[in-house]
């Protein structure tokens, strides 16, 4: 449904996006990957909004941005959070119908906003709005033609628990019906009861592509760095360094070293028996590069020749 | 489209806008009635005066460019044009929804003041015709021209602003040459032939290729609108 070929886009001398090539087919798809690492980019090259300053997207066969055909079947949840001032949602959902062309706008309309568990009849401007009530309208203006592409760019920021995990189930929905739904996010974890189909962009290139479970193992598959504090470290290190389980040992000043492992669980699994074998108080154990951008870091560099 | 042309016309009208204009408007049909209740012999060359450089050359283009500007320019500076952009209509008819929102607020609001000031000095039928042709079709042009700057010029008020004060009130009046080149010149050749009035020191344009002119300017600020928004790049 979506084929994106060597598409790389650049302002003046910032790289937003390079050599990024993937299909996505019906189904959902996750576009995961840390804040500025091109995901709204490539959101806007495969709606059209933008050209690519390289390469190629197709869309349903045709180019999105000079085929104005695509529009028809494309629904788009932009990222921003501005929407039009002075209307309400039934009036603003149904003035998206009507230019879809939709014989009976009102009430694609009032579906669409009761589809996002919200008030047809609610006439208050959208301004005053809450941020995840806004969200939910603008996920009503995206699917009110019943679009065969859905894309959604960080569609559940704003929305509580409870609403995130409803909208969630939107989606899954959506995407089990032969339609293409593409949901982008920062959150791993947010990504994982979503879809199984994932693709992680990081620093503008496509740093990984596939299953979910693949691509959390790849994620966890890596070199981890962990501080440790205990009552006395170099004996620590010594009966680790021994054990197997990590690679590199340094010393790190106040009672604590910092570790390196390619195995998180047989570390963690081989750290309290030594510690209890050895009579020693552990005091702190930290990850050092748990964190999302870090992982991504890792992904890029390892993809790069 | 119609729920288009509401919500455009919904964006770019507020009440801090229409408050000012009607307040400025009032101003100048003050002066009009100043102009009325003196005792001097020339009142309508007075009130003559008083339209072309007071609504000709200043209200009435800035009307046009703060509605205007705001009209499809808002949008793309904040972002909500990709809810319009994103839908399969012809990008002629979003131009021309546009310019025709931004027409209908931006029209009583230069006419009426204008038609006032004069009618207030005392003017005749003729002249009041006269003013109402040349300032909706100034008006038109100015709103044909400033939707496409909105779109593409970042700060397209400030820029504007500096256009219709620098060029359209300054230099168009200096001389013939920066006058051709100028809305107010044609506006000004219209109101002097169909009022048969001659302003002091003008050159007046002729009355058909003041139309023609007028006419070819909406025509060609629609037409390069129309080609800024296929091109946009929206956010």
């Amino acid at each position: 449904m979506i084929e994106i070929k060597n598409v790389a886009k650049w302002f003046g001398e910032v790289v937003a996006l390079s050599g990024v090539t993937a299909t996505i087919g019906p189904g959902l798809t996750a576009l995961l990957g840390p804040n500025g690492a091109g995901k709204s980019s490539l959101i806007r090259i495969v709606c059209g909004l933008t050209s690519p300053s390289q390469g190629s997207v197709r869309v349903l066969g045709l180019n999105p941005r000079t085929e104005g055909g695509v529009r028809k079947q494309l629904g788009l949840v932009p990222q921003q959070e501005k929407l039009p001032p002075g209307v309400n949602a039934h009036e603003f959902v149904t003035m998206a119908g009507a230019l879809q062309g939709l014989p009976d706008p009102g009430a694609a309309a009032k579906r669409a906003i009761q589809t996002v568990e919200l008030d047809p009849a609610d006439g208050r401007p959208l301004s005053n709005y809450s941020k995840g009530m806004r969200q939910r309208v603008k996920i009503a203006q995206a699917i009110v033609h019943d679009p065969k592409i859905l894309v959604l760019d960080e569609p559940l920021n704003g929305l509580d628990p409870r609403q995130r995990s409803r909208m969630a189930e939107l989606f899954i929905r959506l995407g089990t019906e032969q339609r293409c739904v593409v949901v982008s996010s920062h959150v791993l974890e947010e990504v994982q009861g979503l879809s199984s189909t994932v693709l992680v962009l990081a620093e503008g290139k496509l740093a990984a592509e596939g299953d979910f479970h693949a691509i959390r193992q790849l994620l966890d598959d890596r070199p981890h760095r962990i501080r440790l504090r205990c009552s006395d470290p170099l004996r620590l290190a010594s009966a680790l360094m021994g054990s197997g389980t990590v690679s590199a040992v340094q010393t790190a000043g106040d009672n604590a070293i910092v570790v390196d492992t390619w195995s998180v669980s047989r570390f963690r699994h081989a750290l309290p028996r030594l510690a209890r074998d050895m009579d020693l108080h552990l005091l702190e154990l930290a990850p050092l590069d748990d964190d999302l951008e870090s992982v991504f870091r890792y992904l890029v560099a390892r993809r790069s020749p | 489209m119609t729920a288009l042309y509401r919500i455009l016309l919904r964006t770019s009208v507020t009440r801090g806008r229409l408050l000012a204009f009607i307040a400025v408007g009032a101003l100048l049909d003050l002066i009009g009635y100043a102009i009325r209740v003196s005792d001097y012999a020339h009142r309508e060359v007075d009130a003559f005066l008083l339209l072309d450089v007071a609504a000709l050359a200043l209200y009435v283009p800035v009307v046009a460019l703060v509605f205007s500007t705001s009209s499809l320019g808002d949008l793309a500076s904040d972002g909500t044009l990709v809810y319009i952009w994103l839908r399969p209509v012809a990008r002629w008819k979003v131009v021309l929804v546009a310019m025709a929102a931004t027409f209908t607020v931006t029209l009583p609001l230069a006419v009426a003041p204008s038609v006032l000031v004069v009618w207030l000095a005392g003017a005749s039928w003729q002249l009041m015709w006269a003013v109402t042709a040349a300032t909706a079709l100034a008006t038109g042009a100015y709103v044909a021209v400033f939707t496409g700057f909105g779109l593409r010029v970042r700060h397209a008020l400030i820029f504007g602003l500096g256009y219709v004060v620098i060029w359209e009130a300054g230099i168009a009046s200096i001389g013939k040459g920066p006058a051709a080149i100028s809305i107010r010149h044609y506006a000004e050749g219209l109101l002097g032939h169909l009022s048969n009035q001659t302003l002091p020191g003008v050159d007046q344009a002729g009355q058909w290729p003041s139309l023609i002119i007028l006419g070819a300017v909406v025509v060609a600020g629609f037409v390069l609108t129309t080609l800024l928004l296929v091109r946009q790049d929206v956010a």
